[in-house]
């Protein structure tokens, strides 16, 4: 036998499967571009010239790593489901004498076709949508920048045939293994039915119980970013296996009770769908479980990124409640000032912007420790090792502040007023609301230049002021008594108006000259940070994007495979409860109710798990200096909607298919 | 008054798009009393699966009636098939048709449970019934962990379970090995001792023979029909298989 002879039924297998074999196909297509898409926009020279680029390439660089990793986990799988309905088809095969290496070079021939088939067609679909996707991005990132043109780099072909070549290998391999596997006759034969005893039932829902019940509670009792971020992954850890166990184990145990009960069991509208959902279940719990895992991680991955994206300027308003600052680790002198000026008065006038504000300050900064104001007492924060501090302190962070110190008369000069205070007093000024404060506090201060910034206000901070330098430095050895060296800091604040993107260059080059100064330790501005920041959310956001659309196409194809080898299943048994005396109608409704609640299942799930991860996204996003709470809710929500609709929409389309394999 | 009257059953299949007619039955008369055990017999393609699912209201006849206790099941709306066959009629098929999603005694129970019977009630026909039977002990099995011979017992189960007034029967013993297919017809037999009226489509002479009469059909239509009487079944089953040589003669093949 020719090898012509193998690629001509490797053809008319492919065509006799196509309802098989073309999702399959067009997954791949829409992996393979994805994938692409992702290389490119990595690689792109375009990217490299936006201001942003360099840290959009590192989001890519980091999601491009992942998404190759996904992409050839999901083909494998969906492969997998794949094959699993042409056992059958292999196994007629052997019994009509084909040799299993004969049938082995069929596989070859098939999974050669459709893989490098899906890869040029994924290319090219990524080489006419990259540019679309190109300009997107452009414009997530808020820049327009002329010299970025969208130039296919040659890495996207390389990587994407690379990785769809090892995919290729990996698929073949798995087949010939499945086929080598198996004799014929077991192939031929229909797949045991029915419902073996599932073991240890009642331990194992109860583990997984106890496991989802253990995640739920660690993402509802999270109080810190810090923690958030650190168990948030437990958590996932907890989650996966709890849901598997629940939805294979937990499901039987639940549909057995109520097949115990027999008043409830042997009523008409009960009995099929109960016995129905049990078998139906038994074949599709693990399937399920992974799309509602993967359902949730879409959730948490779109609604985390969507905040963060669209929450960036209350991130960056807290992080810079002033447009510039440079900061010094020592005292900033009048010298060092005057050079500081003079620098800025000559960039500004090179770059015709305008200084509406300017003032340096003199302070005791707050260095990695903060404070406790709790029932009206400062207390410090002193631990030795993280787990020191998960004991101690993890429950008190909703009473902590960031406190720095500054002596009266550098307050009174930069906010212009006349307050004065007896020895031993202090001011607080802060704009949080505070509700216990110390005694000898003399007045609580809001809303002056410390606080209350051109762009905004910093988060949970607390600025002390003490009547002269030796109250100062007494207060803080007293609320920090480890410590030996006093730190002391200068800061010059800075506003600006004019021509965004020349105030962008300007507070480039002002940030660079200013940190050659040898008294300058930092310097930041919200504009230079505001086009970082939209590099790495806008990246992520695409990168958010195109995880969803793979897991999306995962989800539906996995759901497609099981319509079509159930549907095939039920049209035997919808003929044989019509010949015993079902009406046709009623047989329509308790099918229709399974598949409705069998497919419906993981996106219920999937709502759970995100209805408890919801404080945990909240405080994770914390971690990122992002506090809006209502954005980050109408975030998730809308992302929930969304995705609600998008599910509902694949459910019509699979049930069309399934369907008509039922012919009603 | 017979229990079931075929009248002038004529059925013409055609093809989807209209062209192709196929006329598999020509005009067919046929009455069975009550209490009576009729098999039918012919060839391949004579039409006698057809007659069956006409008279089990699973398909319906291009002209003539089918009359069940002298109602004509063509004034029965659609709606109301299913629960009239729930009632009236049971079912045994060649390949069982048993669901794979039900233990035996739920498959058994199915048609009760759908006309909304009181387990109780439910029960209690049950388990005579499968003592009788001899499924006692596979009630909570499923059908792909039992033989072919309790599987068609299940069947039987499941069809009689709701005192029928007719049992159709289409090739029972077809699937059968000879020591299954024997018992299965005594307990065919044993239930038309008991009363119940039974119409089995066969093409085993050895399973005809087992009836109180048979009805011949070829092309379509009725061929000859002969009465048990006070013959024996192997008396009968020589009298049978001397029939169908004659209904062969013209090289149709029995089977």
């Amino acid at each position: 036998m020719g090898r012509s002879f193998f690629f001509r039924l490797a053809i008319s297998n492919i065509r006799r499967n196509k309802r098989l074999v073309i999702p399959f196909f067009i997954a791949s297509v829409i992996m393979a571009s994805i994938y692409f898409m992702v290389v490119a926009l990595m690689y792109t020279d375009g990217i490299a010239n936006i201001p942003a680029g360099k840290s959009v390439s590192d989001v890519f660089n980091l999601g491009c790593i992942i998404m190759s990793l996904i992409v050839a986990i999901f083909m494998f799988y969906i492969n997998s489901f794949l094959i699993k309905n042409r056992k059958k088809e292999f196994g007629l095969y052997g019994v009509l004498g084909l040799g299993k290496h004969h049938v082995g070079r069929v596989i070859f021939w098939e999974n050669f076709l459709v893989i490098t088939g899906a890869l040029l067609l994924g290319m090219l679909a990524g080489t006419v949508f990259g540019r679309l996707i190109f300009l997107l991005l452009l414009f997530a990132l808020k820049t327009a920048a002329a010299g970025s043109i969208f130039k296919l780099p040659a890495e996207a072909f390389s990587y994407t045939s690379l990785l769809f070549g090892i995919i290729f290998v990996l698929i073949t391999l798995y087949n010939q293994f499945q086929v080598r596997l198996v004799n014929p006759v077991d192939l031929l034969k229909a797949e045991q039915m029915g419902e073996d005893k599932v073991r240890f039932a009642v331990p194992a829902t109860l583990l997984g119980l106890f496991l989802l019940g253990l995640a739920y509670w660690k993402a509802l009792t999270v109080d810190s970013s810090i923690a958030a971020l650190k168990e948030f992954f437990l958590a996932v850890i907890i989650v996966i296996p709890a849901t598997a166990i629940l939805f294979t184990t937990g499901s039987n145990l639940l549909l057995r009770i109520l097949k115990k009960n027999k008043r409830f069991y042997y009523r008409s509208s009960n009995f099929i769908a109960v016995s129905g959902l049990i078998y139906r279940m038994k074949q599709n719990a693990l399937g399920l479980a992974s799309i509602c895992i993967l359902s949730s991680m879409v959730l948490v991955t779109v609604s985390g990124t969507t905040a963060l994206f669209f929450g960036q300027e209350d991130i960056l308003s807290k992080r810079f409640p002033d447009d510039i600052k440079i900061t010094a680790d020592t005292k900033i002198t009048p010298e060092q000032s005057h050079k500081l000026e003079l620098l800025i008065d000559t960039l500004a006038r090179e770059h015709g912007i305008t200084v509406e504000d300017r003032y340096t300050y003199n302070y005791i900064p707050y260095s990695q420790d903060t404070l406790i104001l709790k029932e009206g007492k400062f207390s410090g924060v002193d631990f030795k090792s993280w787990e020191e501090y998960e004991e101690k302190y993890r429950h008190l962070e909703k009473y902590m502040y960031g406190v720095s110190y500054i002596t009266l008369a550098e307050f009174n000069r930069v906010t212009g007023r006349a307050e004065s205070l007896s020895a031993g007093e202090i001011f607080l000024v802060t704009n949080e609301q505070l509700k216990q404060v110390p005694e000898n506090v003399k007045a609580v201060i809001a809303g002056t230049k410390f606080t209350t910034g051109k762009n905004g206000t910093p988060y949970r901070t607390i600025l002390i002021v003490a009547a002269d330098e030796t109250a100062l430095k007494k207060l803080y050895t007293e609320f920090n008594p480890t410590t030996r060296d006093i730190p002391s800091a200068g800061m010059m604040i800075l506003n600006v108006r004019g021509n965004d993107e020349k105030i962008l260059v300007f507070a480039r080059t002002l940030l660079n000259r200013a940190r050659e100064f040898d008294f300058v330790i930092s310097a930041g501005s919200i504009y230079t940070d505001r086009i970082e920041g939209y590099g790495i959310f806008g990246g992520l956001l695409f990168l958010g994007a195109f995880f969803t659309i793979i897991f999306l196409t995962v989800t539906v194809l996995i759901i497609y495979f099981k319509q079509i080898s159930e549907g095939l299943d039920d049209a035997g048994r919808f003929s044989i409860l019509q010949k015993v005396g079902m009406d046709d109608l009623a047989v329509k409704r308790t099918i229709n109710k399974q598949i409705m609640i069998v497919f419906f299942l993981p996106l219920f799930g999937a709502l759970v798990h995100i209805l408890f991860a919801g404080k945990m996204i909240v405080k994770m996003l914390e971690a990122f200096s992002f506090y809006n709470l209502p954005l980050t809710v109408l975030c998730i929500a809308l992302t929930v909607c969304f995705f609600a609709v998008i599910y509902v929409f694949v459910y019509r389309a699979t049930a069309k298919v399934y369907y008509n394999l039922v012919k009603w | 008054m017979e229990l079931l009257q075929v009248k002038n059953v004529k059925k013409v299949y055609r093809s989807r798009l209209g062209g192709q007619q196929f006329t598999a039955l020509k005009k067919v008369n046929l009455e069975v009393s009550a209490g009576e055990f009729t098999a039918i017999m012919g060839p391949s393609g004579s039409g006698k699966t057809t007659l069956l699912n006409i008279i089990a209201t699973l398909d319906k006849p291009t002209a003539g009636d089918v009359l069940l206790e002298g109602q004509s099941v063509k004034t029965i709306k659609d709606r109301e098939l299913s629960a009239f066959r729930r009632k009236n009629l049971g079912f045994v098929f060649q390949d069982f048709n048993l669901l794979d999603t039900f233990s035996v005694k739920d498959n058994i129970l199915l048609p009760l449970v759908l006309s909304d019977m009181e387990i109780r009630e439910m029960e209690a026909r049950l388990y005579p019934l499968a003592e009788s039977l001899e499924l006692t002990h596979i009630l909570n099995k499923f059908p792909y962990e039992i033989s072919g011979g309790e599987k068609q017992r299940t069947a039987v189960a499941r069809a009689v379970i709701t005192r029928p007034k007719l049992v159709l029967a289409d090739e029972p013993t077809g699937s059968l090995d000879s020591k299954s297919a024997a018992k299965l017809l005594d307990i065919f037999a044993e239930l038309h001792k008991n009363g119940q009226t039974i119409l089995m489509v066969t093409h085993s002479s050895l399973a005809a023979s087992r009836a109180s009469r048979v009805v011949f059909i070829r092309d379509g239509q009725l061929f000859s029909q002969i009465c048990r009487g006070e013959e024996s079944s192997s008396e009968f089953f020589e009298r049978i298989v001397s029939n169908l040589t004659v209904l062969s003669d013209g090289g149709v093949d029995i089977g």
